[in-house]
């Protein structure tokens, strides 16, 4: 299983449904409790997920689930969801965990003008035929070869699907 | 310099008047800072925000966006509803801070800076 990665709308096969409204589909969901929301919550938000669902913020203070960002919403979204799920709005540093610290889901990745922070990552990422297993390959990709050129299958961290 | 307080928050916009937006992260606050003045606007303070939910709801945004009443205006969520006349409005105002969680289509408007915002527990600093 891999993360995969549309980097256009009109990428996403007919049969896929596009969410865009990642708030409200976040509300759908029953939000997990592991290591990769607890992971999640603590890089973007700065909250800590306790094992009984409670939260609590970087001052000490208890929060509620409305607190977290759009950004962690969308990447419980992509958890969670069969969907491809939008990241129009979420930040740099949510793509980026996304990314990075899943195997799985579908998203849909426009905004590029940033690249993924990071080098020897190992990543789980399948855009179009190839698939991707290391951050610097997958930004060598994105701003060196899409939509130039055919990717160098002979560089490390690329592999056709 | 703006400056509220409420509760134990207290909020400092260190900008002049004109249109920012953040530099693009996730967790900064910026739904926090909306709320914080929704709350305050019902408190008769100068200043509201305005989310997509409000746009879903049919909420007169153009007459939050051109009141004169209103020194600082947060637009949440801005990338959900953003479109040419709401551009061009936002575009007119000359006499209020406008904050933008905006991270798409930024060429649309023209902005005047980019904004940071630093929490703390008991104060929200918006500055440059």
């Amino acid at each position: 299983m891999s993360l995969r990665i549309y980097l256009k709308k009109e990428d996403i096969p007919s049969d896929e449904t596009l969410i865009t409204d990642v708030e409200d589909e976040y509300y759908k969901h029953t939000l997990p409790i592991n290591e990769y929301t607890k992971k999640l919550f603590k890089t973007v938000d700065q909250i800590t997920l306790n094992d009984d669902g409670t939260l609590v913020d970087r001052f000490g203070y208890k929060v509620k689930e409305d607190a977290i960002c759009n950004g962690s919403k969308a990447a419980i979204c992509v958890l969670m969801s069969d969907d491809v799920i939008a990241l129009t709005e979420s930040g740099y540093n949510a793509r980026d965990f996304i990314i990075k610290n899943l195997n799985k889901g579908k998203i849909l990745l426009l905004d590029r003008a940033i690249t993924i922070e990071g080098y020897a990552e190992l990543i789980d990422a399948i855009i179009g035929n190839y698939r991707f297993n290391t951050v610097w390959r997958l930004n060598y990709y994105l701003t060196e070869e899409y939509e130039i050129c055919e990717p160098d299958l002979s560089l490390e961290g690329i592999s056709h699907v | 310099m703006y400056e509220y307080v409420y509760g134990r928050l207290t909020i400092k916009i260190d900008l002049k008047p004109g249109v920012y937006t953040s530099y693009g992260d996730s967790g900064e606050g910026k739904s926090y800072l909306a709320s914080i003045l929704k709350r305050l606007a019902r408190k008769g303070y100068p200043v509201n925000s305005i989310t997509y939910g409000d746009d879903l709801a049919g909420l007169d945004i153009k007459s939050i966006i051109a009141s004169k009443s209103i020194e600082v205006l947060f637009i949440d969520r801005f990338d959900m509803f953003i479109n040419e006349e709401l551009s061009n409005l936002i575009r007119q105002q000359t006499n209020k801070v406008i904050l933008l969680d905006l991270k798409t289509r930024r060429n649309e408007i023209k902005l005047t800076d980019y904004y940071d915002i630093e929490l703390s527990e008991n104060m929200i600093e918006v500055s440059l």
